[in-house]
């Protein structure tokens, strides 16, 4: 298990890290690889995506796209379960990490995880098309009430990430003036 | 002399480290285990070293099989003089000067 959090991790790290410096996530692989046990390889692979996310300088399309690709990736998998922590979990996963990206955005991309998932059962319900599984009938006004609570946790999620954004900045604007 | 924006307790503690020794390759595990500084801080602060030209690396080969090859760093003159810049504050306090054995 900690193996496939190791090899996760490091796939996370090697996609974030500007093109130009992945020869240092290399190096670093290199130096995972004389650890001594799954621990020390595991908190290698952290220190991984940490570098990582402190040299990666997203541009402004990459963003959009990672924005783009999280709605999607959040419909897709609310059209294909009935279960409701997964939906939640998902729509938390996806506020949380744009909001840490961008910790100044946190409103669009609560607006964005949570209305885009909410529009997207919306057009659905209206124009009948690409209806999720589950839904047989049109939504009644209980329902539509509890799509439009997705907000909730998109919003909850958002403000974790924004917080963790800022500290994440806080703490390397220390380590880079000694404070 | 441009001194980098980093002088932060752990790069004081990394050209420490590099400077203790300062015509050895260091490893970037040992440097953690040395400096208590744990990786995801030590590499940006290695990038920005070697991005100020105070740090040169280079591939070494593995001293046993089946290991990767290891990138190892090492201060230039830039960063040596940096790094006794960086320690002569505390000489009046008893610390050791940077590169002395």
């Amino acid at each position: 298990m900690i193996s496939l959090i190791t090899r996760i991790a490091l796939s996370f790290a090697h996609w974030m890290m500007p093109p130009s410096e992945r020869g240092w996530l290399v190096a670093m692989e290199a130096e995972m690889r004389h650890a001594t046990d799954d621990s020390e390889r595991l908190a290698w692979a952290v220190g991984c995506v940490s570098t990582a996310m402190v040299r990666h300088r997203p541009g402004e399309g990459a963003y959009v796209a990672m924005i783009v690709l999280h709605v999607a990736a959040l419909i897709i998998v609310d059209w294909n379960t009935v279960r409701t922590e997964v939906s939640v979990g998902m729509i938390v996963y996806c506020s949380v990490f744009l909001s840490v990206l961008r910790p100044s955005r946190l409103w669009l991309h609560a607006g964005w995880v949570g209305g885009g998932l909410f529009a997207a059962h919306a057009a659905s319900d209206l124009t009948g098309l690409a209806r999720p599984f589950y839904q047989t009938q049109d939504l009644t006004a209980t329902e539509w009430c509890i799509i439009a609570s997705v907000i909730i946790p998109a919003l909850w999620g958002s403000y974790a990430g924004e917080r963790i954004g800022r500290g994440l900045a806080v703490h390397h604007r220390r380590s880079a003036t000694g404070a | 002399m441009n001194r980098p924006a980093n002088a932060s307790v752990q790069t004081k503690a990394i050209l420490r480290a590099f400077a203790a020794n300062s015509t050895e390759w260091r490893y970037g595990r040992s440097l953690t285990q040395e400096t208590g500084v744990k990786s995801g801080t030590l590499y940006p602060l290695l990038i920005r070293l070697a991005d100020g030209g105070f740090l040169e690396s280079k591939w070494l080969e593995p001293e046993r099989p089946g290991v990767p090859p290891r990138h190892a760093y090492r201060l230039t003159t830039k960063g040596l003089a940096l790094a006794t810049e960086q320690a002569e504050p505390n000489l009046g306090s008893g610390a050791r000067p940077l590169g002395a054995t």
